[in-house]
């Protein structure tokens, strides 16, 4: 019973010993305004407009905290599943989009946009529940190289769902349809950007 | 579709045709066994004669599955005929309708496959089959809006297969195959012939020592028109090398090393940026991709048990992935990823036991010179997991883990984006049961800690600590053998902490408890109660005067009543139904002149039943029916009228002659 005891002190000042375990960097003081402000997501429109914010923002908090930790997926169109490999897509989770989102801030520098629904901010079908909203319609996702350079648009048409978790709304599904004309689709974007 | 049923027409023609005479011809065999024949195997005649019942199998399954969001009704058909002297035959074709409710789309699939095989077991095995996939879909797109998307392929391939083992190794296996393939796939007809060759070949020495090898090639050959347009045609190949040994007894081996090696070649044509569309417009906007791949890995395990308390394990592996695109050059990349991971087990009493674990990994991922995305991460994991039982009615179990991440960007100055991100993880549970068993408790505790650290100051203000602290005990209680109640309580808080930007701070606690209580009144009804409640609020944990205060923003409680029946009318027979009803109310705080007040309030109120039954019946050998049949019915807001009101099913019939 000792032992036991030993052992369950040892694991203690393990989880008790932050920082003294591993020595992380230290960060430099931040520099210039925060541009994009958090929003809490009490209701689910607000969750559209922090992913949109958190592509924009070179920080990455207000797109990541917009997704659901456990449930988190991405669905490509069938197209798209054959021609990149359904490989690229298997297994995509919120630790998936976290890296495709940190690849799309090293590939795109300038400004980086995301729209959910038409121009209107409609779309085509709303199932509400008091906890689940499923959204199904137009988005386009457009991307400068550098900025002020011509913006590849990447659109289509998907079907949201959004579900009210425990820290608010959060994205759990996003389920490409279609493509939209003659854009790539955003399963073509994170298809071929997944690290 | 036509040579694919014409087909089938003679195979299941061929097929009647040996099964009528299978038994003259069966003893014919029997008896023109000559001395230089291998004689059959001794299991061989006991299988000949069970099987002679069943040489003609067909099998029909027709199903209907019916959600909340589609409907699909299929059938399916299987023959599957033992025409003798090894050869077994399988024809299937199935049909598949799916009607969506919120949309006027149907997907229409048709698949027909036949498939001959010959069987000798230890010396060969040979495959033929031939078969053809058709699928339909309504596009939804606003280029291509209501025009029909379809997959229809054709296709006939041949397998052989040699398992009797070959220059004195344990175990071999050779086997050569060839394929044609043919259909329309979208927006392209593509034509292919592809074919391969494979070998693997294994070495005993004595029980501990093993020894394999293998390798294969592949290759194929298509040509892809798009409209008038003809590609190709395009070549593809790959090949791939292993070796590996393992030594030691039983399922974990004293020491496993592996090594494997692979390259291709893969072309084919694809639609530019991924669109259809645009390539249905103009054909030759096709895109001819070709990407090369190498893979190349080795994987090194030990395990050892020096004392019958001590358990040791080992694990290293190193692997390179390299892949090159010429038309989306994006997609290529080079990885090198190496992992070690060391666990040691001690068991310090009968009653308990101990586990250690340190893991390492060190990845380099790079996309190219000019790319500001390359990158290399390390990891160090460690973790400790304590388990003891404290007399056999209570069981305590704990565990830790610490992990660092380290990002760095190989291209810093340009893109500054290198990261850390730091884990600690704590587990405490403890189970406990009354020695007459009627009341059992479980408890589980949680705390976690997340910090993500950017370094440079452009992001530093990004920089935060998520935590997460839970509490779960559960209690059961089971006075008499007709009745059990249980309840279970759950208290979450997650808060995060910004470091640098304190206005971002806010905070979540949840908190549940269910009650369910099940009474088995007779041996063939069941009546289960159940409550639940929650409770959630959110608000900011921001820095005030002489320290941090809380204000909440929103406040959630939802009350749930839950009632389910069931009774069995029969074996295989059950009535079921459940309802539930729940109200919710949410309120927002604000403030004015300094005091809390709230702004607003609203109450949802919902609830739903599902009355229905499940009947199983099987028929001997002959099939089975599987119907589980339910009427839907929601009230609540935002509930759309298909939603409203529905028939959910998932049954089939399946019947065997």
């Amino acid at each position: 019973m000792r032992r036991a005891c030993a052992a369950g002190v040892l694991i203690l000042v393990m989880i008790g010993s932050n920082g003294c375990l591993f020595e992380p960097r230290t960060a430099e003081e931040p520099s210039g305004t925060e541009l994009y402000p958090w929003v809490v997501p009490y209701v689910f429109g607000d969750v559209l407009r922090n992913l949109s914010t958190g592509l924009a923002s070179n920080v990455d908090s207000n797109y990541q905290r917009s997704l659901d930790d456990a449930a988190f997926t991405f669905i490509p169109t069938d197209a798209d599943a054959i021609s990149i490999g359904p490989e690229k897509f298997a297994g995509w989770n919120k630790a998936v989009e976290n890296e495709w989102l940190r690849r799309i801030k090293t590939l795109y520098l300038g400004a980086r946009t995301v729209r959910f629904g038409d121009e209107g901010g409609n779309f085509t079908s709303k199932i509400e529940q008091t906890n689940r909203v499923v959204l199904e319609g137009e988005y386009e996702i457009g991307l400068e190289p550098t900025a002020g350079a011509p913006k590849e648009v990447y659109a289509g048409i998907a079907r949201f769902t959004l579900v009210r978790g425990t820290q608010g709304w959060v994205m759990a599904e996003w389920r490409d349809l279609e493509a939209s004309g003659t854009n790539p689709t955003s399963g073509y974007l994170r298809g071929t950007l997944r690290q | 579709m036509r040579t694919s049923i014409g087909t089938a027409g003679v195979s299941l023609y061929l097929a009647l045709q040996l099964l009528w005479s299978s038994a003259p011809r069966a003893g014919a065999s029997r008896g023109d066994t000559t001395a230089t024949d291998p004689p059959p195997a001794a299991a061989e005649t006991p299988v000949d004669t069970a099987k002679a019942v069943d040489r003609f199998v067909p099998a029909i399954t027709s199903y209907v599955t019916s959600t909340d969001a589609d409907v699909s009704l299929g059938n399916r058909m299987d023959i599957e005929t033992d025409v003798g002297r090894g050869w077994t035959l399988a024809n299937s074709i199935s049909i598949d309708r799916r009607s969506y409710r919120q949309r006027a789309l149907q997907e229409l699939s048709e698949s027909f496959t036949n498939t001959a095989t010959k069987a000798h077991p230890g010396l060969y095995m040979l495959k033929l089959n031939i078969g053809e996939k058709y699928r339909k879909s309504k596009s939804l797109g606003l280029g291509r809006f209501g025009q029909d998307i379809i997959f229809d392929n054709e296709d006939a391939g041949v397998k052989f297969v040699l398992t009797k083992p070959i220059l004195k190794s344990a175990a071999s296996r050779l086997a050569l195959t060839a394929g044609a393939r043919k259909g329309m796939n979208d927006f392209k007809f593509d034509r292919a012939l592809s074919g391969s060759a494979s070998g693997a070949i294994n070495y005993a020495f004595g029980e501990l020592l093993n020894v394999r090898g293998g390798g294969w090639i592949s290759g194929r050959r298509e040509t892809s028109d798009i409209g008038k347009a003809r590609f190709g045609p395009l070549r593809s190949n790959a090949d791939s090398l292993n070796a590996g040994l393992s030594y030691g007894a039983g399922a974990k081996k004293t020491l496993k090393v592996a090594y494997s090696v692979y390259n291709g070649v893969d072309r084919k044509v694809m639609p530019p940026l991924g669109n259809t569309y645009e390539v249905l417009n103009d054909p030759t906007k096709a895109k001819q991709e070709e990407t090369r791949n190498r893979l190349e890995a080795l994987d090194i395990s030990s395990f050892l048990q020096p004392f019958t308390f001590l358990l040791l394990d080992f694990k290293f592996s190193h692997e390179i992935v390299d892949a090159a695109y010429k038309v989306d050059t994006r997609l290529s990349n080079n990885s090198e990823s190496n992992y070690l991971d060391a666990a040691a087990s001690y068991q310090y009493a009968s009653e308990g036991s101990v586990k250690f674990t340190v893991s390492t990994r060190d990845d380099v991922s790079d996309y190219g010179p000019v790319s500001l995305s390359s990158y290399r991460e390390r990891e160090h994991i460690v973790g400790v997991g304590l388990s003891q039982m404290i007399g056999e009615p209570i069981s305590v179990t704990a565990s830790g883990s610490g992990a660092l991440k380290q990002r760095f960007y190989l291209k810093q100055d340009q893109n500054p984006r290198d990261a850390d991100y730091l884990y600690y993880r704590g587990d405490l549970g403890f189970k406990a049961t009354t020695k007459n068993r009627k009341v059992s408790t479980d408890v589980k505790m949680t705390v976690d800690r997340y910090e993500t650290i950017n370094i440079d100051n452009t992001l530093s203000r990004d920089n935060r600590v998520d935590y997460k602290y839970q509490v779960g005990p559960t209690i059961t209680v089971g006075p008499a053998a007709w009745v059990s109640i249980s309840q279970d309580y759950i208290l979450k808080i997650e808060y995060t902490d910004f470091v640098f930007t304190e206005n971002k701070n806010y905070l979540n606690r949840t908190t549940s408890l269910n009650t369910r209580a099940n009474f088995k009144i007779f041996s063939a009804l069941r009546l289960g109660f159940m409550h639940g409640y929650f409770m959630r609020d959110t608000g900011s944990y921001l820095m005030r005067g002489a320290g941090r205060r809380y204000s909440p923003t929103n406040d959630t409680r939802d009350n749930t009543l839950g009632l389910d029946f069931s009774y069995e009318v029969s074996p295989g027979f059950d009535m079921k139904i459940r309802s539930d009803f729940s109200i919710q109310r949410n309120q927002v705080f604000g403030s004015k002149e300094g005091r809390k007040i709230v702004v607003s309030t609203s109450t949802v109120e919902s609830g739903g039943m599902r009355a229905g039954f499940t009947r199983t019946k099987k028929f001997g050998e002959s099939g089975d029916i599987n119907l589980d049949i339910s009427y839907m019915r929601y009230y609540g807001p935002y509930i759309t009228p298909e939603n409203r009101e529905y028939v959910e099913a998932n049954s089939t019939i399946t019947l065997k002659f």
